[in-house]
């Protein structure tokens, strides 16, 4: 089991996360939250990578600092910028990257074969990576960070730069993985961790605000989110009293869904993971818009 | 009824047992050169050295311009009148600063580093494997730069070797402790050159007084010297590869 235990981490006087404490066991956890909420920070402290200011985080019950290359032997990381050579072809940039994690060639040769086959790039083993998609190095990414068969695999945005088919292979390369490890997902794209993941966490104010499954997440907004369709004139008014998460046009109308604690002539709608991860991010997406557009 | 006789160890065999118990339970601590092995063994040459030809190019690179240097200035003082034990005491650390800062500074901004430092064998670890040959690299240099020399000029190469080592093991050892103990608020690189420096200074203010001192220390000094700064250096070495807090971002 991989814990965190009150952990803060500062860089000088900023201070990037407060009092972490979160458990992980087999499965897949999804962290969740906007752009800037610490979520590579805690990425970073999970791999190794920088170190917490206060608390430690174990690995069935020892210090992963102190546990070095017995930790960094059981570990799987894709970095949010996943840095590679670019005059390596796939197969002698797996093959080095096989070779730090102690793997022998032999091995390493089948695994990267594997690996290959199960990320859809069968082909491009002696292709030069500098010839390569943003898609095809993101599963390049995951190749490596899978080679060691690791037990923990910390991967930050993982999806990006990935089509929707391939974002569905890696869904159900994941759910696969996750029953006999641990893997945890950062994201800020909903649709990545609604169906796969275990247990949502999501980061706000530096704190960690939920951990827990998404069923239960899903309760937040139970009975409390509606949906109704609109004419354009009435949406400004509309908007400036209800609580809205999301709009879709549809046949000159606009279709509304909203949060209200009173009931109206509405539909009451179940809530999925993006309403939850909208309502508590409100703030956030609306002052990123103000500083976007205004 | 007699009873069973229970055949208590004595305390010598409890001692052992229990020794043996706890040299088995616990992880051994590998040494830092059966760690070389591991390393050797596992990671293999080809991927420690990956840069290889950039190392060879940029030792090559570094050894051109220094013999360049000195070639261009022996026309304006003769080789006669060069110090070369100054000139050696003072270059010596140069190539080793060189390809440390190369490939070991360098290399944390290259944007594999972030996957690098996460495998079982990190940057951290590899890194006290190949500062470790550089050191034999720098020492090698150093000489090939001497016996070049001495086909030009007349002086006690061994002497001379001897000067280069002392001041190379001198730096590069100050150079890793400073890099473990506070590499933020000081750049340890800045020991190497803040050394040719200092020594440069020394040799215009003081002239051939400052040449004749480091020809009056015994042999014996420098050799105590020299063996003192490369046991501190290995000790130095053997943390990057016993301390997970290597070279992680801070």
């Amino acid at each position: 089991m991989l814990e965190v235990h009150n952990v803060t981490k500062k860089y000088k006087s900023f201070t990037a996360l407060e009092d972490i404490n979160l458990q992980f066991d087999h499965g897949i956890y999804g962290l969740l939250a906007p752009n800037g909420a610490g979520k590579t920070t805690l990425m970073k402290m999970l791999v190794t990578l920088t170190f917490p200011t206060d608390g430690e985080i174990t690995y069935q019950g020892e210090d992963i600092i102190n546990l070095g290359e017995d930790y960094r032997d059981i570990l799987g990381y894709l970095p949010q910028d996943f840095g590679y050579y670019k005059s390596y072809t796939a197969e002698k940039y797996l093959l080095y990257v096989a070779a730090l994690k102690g793997l022998n060639k032999q091995k390493a040769k089948q695994r990267i074969r594997e690996l290959l086959e199960i990320v859809g790039l069968p082909n491009v083993a002696k292709k030069k990576l500098k010839t390569f998609s943003g898609g095809m190095l993101q599963r390049i990414g995951i190749c490596q960070a899978l080679l060691n068969d690791p037990k923990v695999v910390i991967l930050d945005e993982p999806t990006a730069g990935l089509d929707p088919k391939e974002r569905a292979r890696f869904k159900r390369l994941l759910s696969t993985l996750a029953r006999d490890r641990i893997i945890l997902l950062s994201t800020h794209i909903v649709s990545d961790v609604e169906s796969i993941a275990n247990e949502i966490i999501m980061i706000k104010d530096n704190r960690i605000l939920y951990s827990m499954p998404q069923q239960e997440l899903n309760k937040l907004l139970e009975e409390r989110l509606f949906e109704t369709t609109l004419p354009f004139s009435e949406l400004e008014k509309f908007r400036a009293t209800h609580s809205v998460l999301s709009e879709k046009q549809e046949k000159n109308k606009m279709t509304v869904r909203f949060v209200a604690t009173e009931t109206g002539p509405w539909n009451k709608v179940e809530p999925t993971l993006e309403d939850v991860f909208l309502y508590v991010f409100e703030e956030e997406t609306e002052s990123s818009e103000e500083i976007k557009y205004g | 009824m007699e009873r069973d006789r229970i055949p208590y160890p004595n305390q010598k065999e409890m001692k052992y047992q229990i020794d043996r118990i706890i040299e088995e339970g616990l992880p051994s601590k590998k040494s830092s050169f059966s760690s070389f092995f591991t390393i050797i063994k596992e990671v293999g040459w080809k991927h420690v050295f990956r840069d290889s030809a950039e190392i060879l190019f940029t030792l090559i690179t570094a050894i051109m311009i220094i013999l360049g240097s000195l070639t261009l200035t022996s026309s304006w003082i003769p080789w006669d009148e060069w110090n070369i034990y100054a000139v050696s005491f003072t270059l010596s650390p140069v190539l080793y600063g060189v390809l440390v800062y190369f490939f070991f500074i360098q290399k944390q901004n290259h944007p594999t580093f972030e996957v690098e430092m996460v495998c079982k064998y990190d940057v951290t670890t590899l890194a006290a494997l190949r500062m470790f040959v550089f050191s034999l690299l720098a020492m090698i240099m150093d000489g090939f730069v001497l016996i070049l020399l001495s086909l030009q000029s007349d002086f006690n190469v061994l002497f001379a070797l001897l000067l280069c080592f002392t001041s190379l093991f001198i730096c590069s050892a100050t150079f890793l402790s400073i890099y473990h103990l506070s590499r933020q608020s000081f750049q340890p690189i800045t020991v190497i050159v803040g050394w040719v420096v200092l020594n440069v200074v020394l040799y215009s203010l003081a002239g051939e007084t400052y040449g004749t001192l480091i020809q009056t220390i015994p042999y014996s000094i420098y050799l105590l010297i020299t063996i003192i700064s490369a046991y501190l250096y290995v000790k130095q070495l053997s943390k990057f590869l016993h301390q997970s807090r290597g070279v992680a971002q801070c």
